[in-house]
């Protein structure tokens, strides 16, 4: 089963996104924000794919993507960014510096529309 | 020298007036305020003045007294000052010596008392009370430090692979004003705590793992270049 690091600190957020990732067949693990994620991420574990949040404490989630896209380890893992009406901004901006592996999903997240970006990341050249 | 800052609670004016007239005779004493009621002394705890040490007289009555003193200390200046009960006459019995510590006094001085009496017994509540502080303090720093070299960590981090941090760096912020905001009398603790963590810190391991990101990768590169042969071999 594919591993999917999900990462948003909303509680109530996660939850729907866990379901809904859960029931595209993807083990989930939770993080609570993006310094909780770069630490999963950096203890060895393997992801097949990150789904993150934008504002969230301690570490957004634009740092998180970008801490990825310059790490050997991580560039390569497909991320999905969800966002909300304040991540209007940063948005923008992540999608201009980080086009590649990544997709992105306006909350509240459509189930269907999520399946088709996980999906379409899975290999991005198809 | 550091001087005492003294609150003397006493409903009686005179004997109050006494008590500050011999802590004010000595140089040990800075500030001394008198107040009436426990009340009042809540309140000029909870201002921003250092209080080192509190005098509670024995006219409040026990049932007065124990619940002040336990509600002083959990006041911001409370918490640290000594507690002086000043009691009757020596001649009063073990008994009442024993209640005056169950109220949470950390020294008794009687009346009468002499100018030395008062120096003496203050010095020792305060001192105790002064290793209190700095124990709790070193604790809260020791946790606190660590955190925050974590998280220089991670600004550094982040800043030399090519972003500038927000998040991370408003994190850091709040983290060194927490620091800021402790009384001045922790900062020695601070500095030694800091100067060890830092001497002991590990070197951080990231720079290694990181590249510059230069758009896509030589692997995407690759494939890209393979899927345009493809569809250049298809439409020949
Ligand atoms: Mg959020």
């Amino acid at each position: 089963m594919k591993k999917v690091l999900l990462v948003e600190d909303d509680s109530v957020t996660r939850t729907l996104l866990k379901r809904m990732i859960e029931g595209f067949e993807y083990d989930v693990t939770e993080a609570l924000n993006g310094k909780i994620a770069w630490e999963t991420l950096c203890s060895g574990e393997s992801f097949d794919l990150v789904v993150t949040d934008i504002m969230m404490p301690d570490m957004d989630g634009r740092e998180l993507l970008h801490l990825m896209r310059v790490d050997d380890r991580f560039y390569e893992i497909p991320v999905v960014i969800v966002s909300g009406e304040l991540d209007k901004n940063m948005l923008s901006r992540i999608a201009e510096e980080y086009p590649e592996y990544t997709r992105f999903q306006e909350k509240p997240v459509n189930k269907a529309a999520l399946y088709n970006a996980i999906s379409s990341l899975e290999d991005p050249l198809s | 020298m550091k001087k005492f800052n003294a609150l003397i609670v006493d409903n009686d004016m005179a004997s109050r007036m006494r008590l500050k007239q011999t802590a004010s005779s000595v140089v040990e004493f800075g500030a001394v305020t008198l107040l009436s009621t426990p009340a009042e002394a809540i309140s000029a705890l909870t201002l921003s003045t250092p209080i080192d040490v509190v005098f509670v007289s024995w006219r409040l009555g026990p049932d007065v007294i124990r619940p002040f003193i336990q509600k002083a200390k959990e006041t911001s200046q409370g918490q640290d000052a000594a507690y002086i009960s000043v009691m009757k006459s020596a001649s009063e019995g073990n008994a009442s010596v024993a209640q005056v510590m169950m109220d949470g006094a950390d020294g008794i001085l009687c009346e009468p008392f002499s100018v030395d009496q008062l120096v003496e017994i203050t010095r020792l509540s305060t001192k105790v009370r002064g290793e209190r502080y700095e124990s709790r303090e070193r604790a809260a720093l020791s946790l606190l430090i660590p955190d925050i070299l974590k998280q220089l960590d991670l600004v550094a981090h982040i800043k030399s692979s090519g972003l500038a941090p927000e998040t991370s760096l408003k994190v850091l912020r709040e983290l060194c004003q927490r620091v800021k905001d402790r009384d001045e009398r922790s900062h020695v603790i601070y500095y030694q705590i800091a100067l060890n963590a830092f001497e002991n810190a590990p070197v951080p391991h990231f720079e290694a793992k990181t590249k510059n990101y230069g758009g896509v990768s030589s692997r995407v590169k690759k494939r890209m270049e393979q899927k345009m042969q493809r569809d250049l071999s298809g439409k020949v």
